[in-house]
């Protein structure tokens, strides 16, 4: 792969790109927020290589390259929506990411058009790099979530958030709650429950601690399972 | 460019567009039912409920429950009886639940919740 990405031509530029170094790192992150030069930039780099691939992958598997357009489209769309996910590790394993989405999109075709069921066996099919495989076959199949780690961690902190909430008042629950989710201070606070700031700090210096015994006791627990 | 260019780029440009905004907005509208959809999770797991027993109680289809436990319900279908039916099955009050959904609350004074405490 060359060192040089092609900036997108302008309108009065049409097919002469133009060759400039760009730091890659940093061009993921504009892809990572949508900008659209970004975007352009990607376009006009593999667009046209990977309409090749695909209509190479089509007749590969005795498919219509009438569908060519509509692969294209759902890769570049799932692309899109899932480039927040990507990890940078250079341009080759760049484009490897790009064929391995329009491969889930060729099979899952093939498979409608051929058999009319999906496979599992995808899975171990295509092991690609950024651990792409499972989240996109879930992707694709409308299967998938926020990260599971994220979803774990949070349902740790609830349930020990939930078991800590039990030891207070209904009053010191709410407090508790507000300071959390609303991020109000005791002084904030302190009006509208008719008390002084001191009296919310204690509340909430109690809750946290019982806070945190709940999750120092789950962790030790989780741990210990691990062993 | 050809015209399949000129077409892919135009698709292109109006998702990552789309995606611009719905992150943008995203964070704000979908994180509280889901904070709210874990926290009830915890609550009826204390109960020894299951979503099905939950979903019973709150009068409404598993399928439901399982939406609002996943998070996965928009906020606006969360009707204030809703919540306070949740509540009463997961034994919170509903300014607790009201909360995590940032809506207003009218909040509990001493004197009520020593009346609270007499009455059980």
């Amino acid at each position: 792969m060359s060192n040089e990405l092609k900036l997108a031509p302008t309108s009065h530029e049409v097919e002469t790109s133009v060759m400039l170094p760009i730091d890659r790192q940093e061009w993921v992150n504009q892809l990572k927020v949508w900008d659209n030069r970004a975007w352009e930039i990607l376009l006009h780099n593999h667009a046209r290589d990977l309409r090749r691939d695909i209509t190479i992958s089509l007749r590969k598997r005795q498919l219509s390259t009438d569908w060519v357009d509509d692969i294209q489209q759902e890769t570049w769309m799932t692309v899109v929506k899932e480039i927040d996910k990507f990890d940078w590790q250079g341009e080759d394993k760049f484009y490897n990411w790009l064929r391995s989405i329009a491969r889930y999109h060729i099979q899952t075709l093939n498979h409608k058009v051929k058999h009319n069921a999906i496979s599992f066996d995808e899975i171990e099919d295509n092991a690609v790099e950024n651990g792409l495989s499972l989240d996109l076959f879930m992707y694709v199949h409308g299967l998938v979530g926020d990260s599971p780690e994220n979803e774990v961690a949070l349902r740790e902190s609830m349930m020990a958030l939930d078991t800590a909430l039990q030891r207070l008042k209904p009053r010191e629950r709410e407090i508790v709650m507000r300071r959390l989710i609303w991020r109000e201070t005791p002084k904030e606070m302190a009006a509208d429950y008719g008390v002084k700031p001191e009296s919310i700090s204690m509340i909430l210096a109690r809750a946290k601690d019982t806070i945190q015994v709940h999750m120092a006791a789950m962790s030790f627990h989780k741990n210990r399972s691990k062993t | 460019m050809t015209d399949w260019f000129d077409l892919l780029h135009q698709q292109v440009m109006i998702e990552a567009r789309k995606q611009q905004i719905h992150h943008h907005l995203a964070p704000e509208t979908t994180r509280n039912a889901q904070l709210l959809g874990h926290f009830l999770s915890a609550g009826i797991k204390r109960q020894g409920l299951t979503s099905e027993s939950f979903a019973k109680l709150l009068g409404v289809k598993p399928a439901v429950a399982d939406f609002i436990l996943n998070g996965d319900l928009p906020e606006w279908m969360l009707s204030d009886e809703f919540l306070n039916r949740a509540a009463r099955v997961t034994g919170y009050e509903a300014n607790i639940l009201r909360i995590m959904l940032d809506r207003k609350i009218i909040p509990t004074r001493a004197d009520e919740e020593d009346a609270d405490e007499a009455t059980l």
